[in-house]
């Protein structure tokens, strides 16, 4: 839930104040450190992403009103979260291309972080309208669970029954987004 | 194609279900209609947030959005933006603001203390040549550069570098720009090849990189009194810090002339 502290942390952020800004690091960093160093990550890692993830999110609010229903604190632990798996598909696909790349801040596009997370905001938004059905549904679809299993597990009665769902909830999922005002400022 | 079956297709096309012949239909399909081109990029925008594996590339360098934001960090007000955070990432690395601040709290509470704690606490607490440099130099008051065509990239990518603490790919950025042109070279960049040098632990070289800037024509040329003065509180040259300090206190017009006044008490 979004306290007076959070909006403290939201105030101090956009106005620079160094001392709110470690603050954030002295209570938030910790967290985020942990999570990066169990999805493969280092020390210096969790810190390139705490430091982009805060950046981001100071650009928003100087341009912008930014809406936190979360805590600040798990508002920025998703943040983080989010651009750590962006990063580890990047380096996922230079492995792939067998080059050996740093990622490099003139390469690293921030603008282009902010949209993927401006757009996931809205997506997360409008899943929790979809029925707790189609939501269950279609997370179980994208974590790949086979459609045999979908069909035992959600009761249907064949495969293209539960291909038709998937479909269906996604389609809804679709229409909500495109008829978010948001959604003209974030597309393509 | 009726509504359901072009959703259909976009998934098949999202998944890779489509065979070769299939693709090329429907990516010539896409070609000229913008409708579905966006419809596209939708269930694959839905897809990378559903799924851990999927990227969304669909985010284009032209939208209003993109443009704007760009704009913003590109500009000066971004750049402090980004040199504050820096800066207080690296504090935050180097455990600097807490120690710092334990110090001070200690030194309220110890002043208004009996005159004997005071007297042993002031020798005690004094100031280190190291707090001073970390409390003074402020990365976001490095000079900006205006320069013509090609050479303003080399500048651009030089700061950047410097700011993220590459320092040899910064000094090298730096090295190539004064090649191009030595004669038109901004002397102003001595600021940062001296820092360079300085977070190289080359003493020697980092004040001479700044004794070009100070035998410079250049407006701004004594600043580099002060940045040899915190690269001397870096080095914990005392001495020859204040000698710098002596210098820029000599005329109240000079730059951080009331820091020099500052730090001349804290020594």
């Amino acid at each position: 839930m979004f306290e007076k502290k959070d909006s403290n942390y939201l105030e101090g952020l956009r106005n620079g104040d160094r001392k709110t800004i470690q603050i954030i690091y002295t209570n938030i960093f910790p967290k985020v450190r942990d999570f990066v160093f169990k999805n493969k990550g280092k020390h210096q890692d969790a810190e390139e992403i705490f430091h982009n993830a805060l950046f981001q999110l100071t650009i928003r609010l100087k341009i912008d009103e930014v809406e936190i229903k979360s805590s600040f604190e798990a508002y920025v632990f998703t943040m983080c979260r989010n651009l750590w798996r962006k990063e580890l598909n990047y380096r996922k696909k230079w492995v792939r291309k067998e080059e050996v790349k740093t990622l490099t801040r003139e390469e690293y596009d921030h603008s282009e972080a902010i949209i993927l997370q401006e757009r996931w905001e809205l997506f997360d938004e409008k899943i929790r309208l979809l029925s707790p059905n189609c939501q269950a549904l279609l997370r179980a679809y994208f974590e790949k669970i086979s459609y045999n299993a979908i069909v035992k597990q959600f009761k249907y009665a064949s495969e293209n029954v539960a291909f038709q769902r998937v479909f269906k909830c996604k389609k809804q999922l679709a229409d909500l987004i495109k008829k978010d005002d948001n959604y003209k400022k974030l597309k393509g | 194609m009726i509504e359901g079956e072009i959703h259909e297709q976009i998934e098949r096309f999202l998944s890779g279900a489509m065979s070769d012949v299939e693709m090329k239909q429907f990516q010539k399909e896409m070609i000229g209609n913008s409708a579905l081109q966006e419809e596209v990029a939708l269930y694959q925008s839905i897809n990378f947030h559903l799924n851990e594996d999927v990227e969304d590339d669909t985010i284009s360098d032209n939208s209003e959005y993109n443009r704007k934001l760009k704009e913003y960090i590109g500009s000066e007000q971004g750049e402090k933006i980004q040199a504050i955070l820096l800066e207080e990432k690296y504090k935050y690395h180097n455990g600097l603001s807490q120690n710092k601040s334990s110090k001070r709290i200690f030194y309220y509470v110890a002043s208004t203390a009996a005159a004997v704690v005071f007297v042993i606490s002031f020798f005690f607490l004094k100031y280190s040549e190291k707090d001073l440099y970390a409390d003074y130099y402020k990365i976001e008051e490095l000079p900006s550069f205006t320069s013509r065509s090609g050479k303003s990239s080399l500048l651009t990518s030089a700061k950047s570098n410097f700011r993220n603490k590459q320092f040899d790919k910064s000094l090298s950025d730096f090295n190539e720009y004064i090649e191009k042109d030595a004669e038109g070279v901004d002397p102003l960049i001595y600021i940062y090849t001296g820092l360079i040098y300085s977070e190289k632990n080359e003493l020697e070289k980092a004040i001479e990189q700044l004794t070009l800037l100070e035998n410079s024509d250049n407006i701004d040329n004594t600043r580099a009194f002060w940045y040899k003065v915190l690269v001397y509180l870096k080095f914990d040259k005392k001495v020859e810090a204040k000698e710098m300090l002596s210098f820029i206190l000599k005329d109240p017009n000079n730059y951080k002339y009331k820091e020099a006044k500052e730090i001349l008490e804290k020594l």
